[in-house]
């Protein structure tokens, strides 16, 4: 009895896998690595409900090239450790035609090298630090270096909103690091002076003793790098402790959570980012109200990230009319396109050149504050 | 004022910690068993406070009952996953107990999202000035609060029947029994106990940073584990001696060592240098 | 007339180490039963094993006709049962008064709320105080337990298995390491404690002081009982005398 038990389920187990692989035929393959548990498992979330919403609306039109795509997701939690064997896995088992990370940049980075040696190309999200583009010329960047939105930040304070004395606090990671030193970098030309800068953690909630000497400090503007879950905290323990100085964020912080979290003490607070919430851009109108009706809870950068990393890889496949990888790589390095964080055209390196937008709590909700578009000060690296 | 900021800092810090660092003492004083899922009971403490209060609008109600509810799901962490190993190695339980631990943080992450929660409407969030610092209600609380429960339980320990049978079991278990106290019954008073502390201390960092989040229990997982060393194994003077300790010296090293060191990494180097000076710990040397 | 006390067929053993090999023996209302035998014949396990604070692998135990085998320490010790240890160690972060309190007030434990509710530990006290002057030392009453004479330590394990109230009286080795006046003195105590009504079954090797107060003898060897009986007629015995030889016990009859 239960020997033909144990029977039917092995045939049934072959049927399902053989119907699986009948359909998986059909579609072009896009690998996918993004932290769905652990630390970052936030944001691995959001920026998988990004892509699929960008894969869903692609397919609902027809797909590419007669294709459906298919997003094959695995979860690296963030590990560079993890993401290896993850692009290993890519490419050699399921084949994709191309990848893109919804990484931090540690698992980026890593993964990174694995496709350029294997001559895949590879998109980058969101994770923002330069070594991951100068893997090679099959890997490109949908967001900005961390280097080049620090520097926007500088801009912003000094010229912007005509600020000079500055507290940095800055996130111990790739992502804080590089802010930091892109803010540093022109942080005098915009007349700053940089009082102090505090580091913490990334698993850092409680900020008392920073906030006391912040405010013993008594700066103009603090430019503070972090996420949504440290910074939500951190504003809101600035302000409970009477420090009324403008604060200044990057994505990190373009999330509702974050808004949620700080509540009252969020009012005021501005970020450089790429997603203008008050955009009369249809591609990001449009993406905004998609997004919020399928995920159900509202867009973040992140997830902005996602959707617009799928998008130039579909827009690529269209160019290249075809899976080839060079063809691919070459579709990619030429594509023009217009997407909800902004215009994506690559340079030499695979880095982007687009404007940064400047938005600010007002209300409880994310509005437009600015826009930098200095070509200069944001060129990115072309090597 | 900078100092005395950064001191009340330091006191707020460490009253935290103390609150949960208490617990695990007890179980370990017990039973000998490193209780790292305690870390997991802080967070889940965290999770009911926020929701319950979210539901009733009342803090006051919500902590009780989470406080009681994790006291619960702790007796039964006892009873299903380390009676069942306690004659085998102490290894076992810490192996146990790891899994244990991550088990939890991935069933908050599967049940409640990745991306935390927030009150609906944070309450004690009231700002007043105080001794020129301006100090918000909740760490008024999280002080006094701390400084009650404890005063509170150790004054039950002394003096009621059951704290000084409690006290007796913990002395010598074997000896204990012949008091005709029944060791299994202290085994689970003392798991409530301490849960019931671990949610007690999850709803005061709730209130602090407005968030609870599935890995909000890692760094006190391992925190918590080396304040009780540094106190001096199952010793409860030494773990409060250590947690206050602790808690101001991680807040002036954040500020003065914060760009060489992170917080974490104080904390244990704080810690190295005080178990090499005395390494049965502060009050250790059973 | 039914026995007090009645053990079966207890086998124990500890890994390969065959402790105690199917002893059985019966206990009567208010008996002196005398527990004997050479050193390592299992007599300390017996009586663990009948407390529960060990396990046996096979036994039969009933108090009062009623079958304990399978409950727990608190609950033997609640019908009845009460022991001392040979090794005393009273819990030294209390008095001498509060030790005896702690287990006169047992009953009060068992539910929970009620013993944190019930803040009055009076009666228990002077029970206590009661109990340790029965036994002679109430002068000693509110001494701390630390630094004090093996004669009264001995005296207060005795209080406080009193204080236990129960109807069977367990002692392990009560006069050890008393010199001979103390060890008369503490006997001559137990022997009162037992015509007051009390059973009692006394593990001893102090054979002089057995033969004075011991109404009958059960005598353990190699983990198996070897003998029982009258006292003087079991301890001229060729198996009890040879089960002693080598050891620095008299064994000479009076």
């Amino acid at each position: 009895m239960l020997r033909s038990k144990r029977v039917v389920l092995v045939v049934l187990g072959l049927v399902i896998l053989g119907v699986a692989n009948a359909t998986g035929a059909d579609t072009i393959k896009i690998g996918f690595n993004t932290p769905l548990t652990g630390f970052a498992a936030s944001d691995g979330k959001s920026c998988s409900e990004g892509a699929k919403l960008a894969v869903d609306q692609i397919n609902a039109e027809g797909g590419v090239l007669g294709r459906q795509l298919e997003l094959v997701i695995y979860d690296d939690q963030a590990k560079p450790a993890q993401a290896i064997p993850i692009a290993n896995k890519l490419i050699g088992k399921d084949k994709v035609v191309m990848g893109i990370s919804g990484s931090y940049s540690g698992a980026t980075r890593s993964a990174a090298g694995v496709f350029q040696e294997n001559k895949i190309p590879y998109i980058s999200a969101y994770a923002i630090h330069p070594d991951i583009t100068r893997a090679g010329d099959y890997v490109f960047r949908t967001s900005f270096l961390g280097e080049i939105q620090g520097k926007a930040g500088a801009k912003l304070i000094g010229e912007l909103m005509g600020k000079r004395k500055v507290v940095m606090i800055t996130l111990q990671n790739d992502f804080g690091q590089s802010l930091a030193a892109g803010f540093k970098s022109v942080a005098e030309r915009y007349g700053l002076a940089i009082l102090n800068e505090y580091q913490y953690a990334i698993k850092d909630r409680q900020f008392g003793a920073m906030v006391a000497k912040v405010k013993a400090d008594a700066p103009d503007a603090i430019y503070a790098s972090g996420y949504y879950f440290t910074a939500g905290p951190l504003v809101s323990q600035l302000r409970a402790a009477g420090v009324t100085a403008s604060v200044i964020g990057q994505e990190g912080y373009d999330s509702q959570k974050f808004i949620e979290i700080a509540g009252d003490a969020a009012e005021g607070v501005i970020i450089t980012t790429s997603l203008d919430r008050d955009s009369t851009v249809p591609e990001t109108v449009d993406f905004m109200k998609a997004f919020e009706q399928q995920a159900g809870f509202k867009v973040d950068m992140v997830a902005a990230s996602g959707h617009t990393a799928v998008k130039v890889a579909a827009a690529a496949l269209a160019k290249a009319g075809g899976t080839d990888p060079k063809a691919l790589r070459d579709a990619i390095a030429a594509v023009e396109l217009k997407a909800s964080t902004g215009e994506i055209r690559f340079n030499a390196l695979g880095e982007v050149m687009k404007a940064v937008q400047i938005q600010v709590v007002k209300a409880g909700n994310w509005r437009h504050y600015a826009v930098i578009d200095d070509p200069e000060l944001l060129a990115p690296p072309e090597n | 004022m900078l100092f005395l900021e950064l001191f009340a800092q330091g006191l707020i810090y460490g009253c935290m910690y103390a609150t949960i660092a208490v617990g695990l003492t007890l179980v370990y004083s017990l039973l000998r068993i490193l209780h790292v899922a305690h870390a997991g009971l802080f967070a889940l403490g965290g999770y009911l406070g926020l929701l319950l209060t979210n539901a009733t609008g009342s803090l006051i109600l919500a902590l009780p009952l989470a406080a009681a509810a994790v006291g619960v799901v702790g007796m039964a962490i006892y009873r299903f996953c380390y009676e069942p190993i306690l004659h085998r190695p102490p290894y076992v339980a810490l192996i146990a107990s790891i899994g244990l631990f991550i088990a939890l943080e991935e069933i908050f992450r599967l049940i409640f999202g990745p991306y935390g929660l927030t009150y609906a409407q944070a309450p004690l969030q009231e700002t007043f000035a105080m001794g020129g610092m301006t100090i918000r209600r909740v760490e008024i609380v999280i002080v006094v609060g701390s400084v009650l429960i404890l005063g509170i339980l150790s004054w039950l320990s002394r003096h009621t029947r059951l704290g000084v049978a409690w006290r007796a079991t913990v002395d010598d278990p074997q000896m204990a029994a012949s008091f005709g106290i029944s060791v299994l019954k202290v085994r689970y008073l003392n798991f409530f106990i301490g849960s019931a502390l671990a949610a007690v201390a999850g709803v005061f960092i709730s209130l602090l940073s407005n968030l609870v989040e599935p890995t909000m229990g890692g760094v006190p997982s391992y925190k918590a584990l080396a304040i009780i060393v540094l106190g001096g194994l199952g010793n409860v003077t030494g773990t409060l001696c250590a947690s206050l300790l602790l808690g101001v010296t991680e807040a002036f090293g954040t500020i003065y060592i914060g760009n060489f060191m992170d917080r974490d990494a104080i904390a244990f180097a704080f810690m190295i240098v005080v178990l090499m000076v005395r390494p049965q710990g502060l009050f250790g040397g059973r | 007339m039914k026995p007090l006390l009645e053990v079966a067929d207890l086998t124990l053993h500890f890994g390969g180490v065959k402790a105690l090999t199917d002893v059985s023996f019966a206990v009567r209302e208010k008996e002196f039963l005398c527990l004997i035998g050479p050193n390592g014949a299992g007599k300390t396990t017996l009586l663990k094993s009948i407390l529960g604070i060990v396990q046996p692998q096979q036994a039969e135990i009933r108090l009062a006709g009623r079958s304990i085998t399978h409950l727990p320490t608190h609950r033997r010790i609640r019908l009845g049962l009460a022991l001392t240890h040979q090794i005393v160690r009273p819990f030294t972060c209390m008095t001498v008064r509060d030790n005896v309190a702690l287990a006169a007030g047992h009953q009060r434990l068992q539910r929970v709320l009620g013993a944190l509710v019930h803040l009055d530990r009076r009666s228990e006290r002077a029970k206590a105080a009661a109990f340790l002057e029965r036994v002679g030392i109430g002068d000693y009453m509110d001494h701390p337990v630390a630094g004090l004479p093996l004669g009264v330590l001995k005296r207060l394990e005795v209080a406080r298995a009193l204080a236990l109230s129960p109807r069977l009286l367990l002692l392990d080795e009560p006069l050890a390491g008393l010199n001979h006046v103390e060890a008369g003195r503490l006997a001559d105590t137990v022997a009162e404690i037992n015509q007051g009504g009390m059973t009692v079954v006394m593990i001893e090797h102090n054979l002089s002081e057995v033969l004075r107060v011991a109404q009958r003898l059960v005598v353990l060897d190699n983990g198996a009982k070897i003998a029982e009986g009258d006292p003087r007629q079991v301890l001229l015995m060729p198996t009890v005398q040879a089960a002693y030889l080598g050891e620095e016990t008299d064994i000479a009859a009076d």
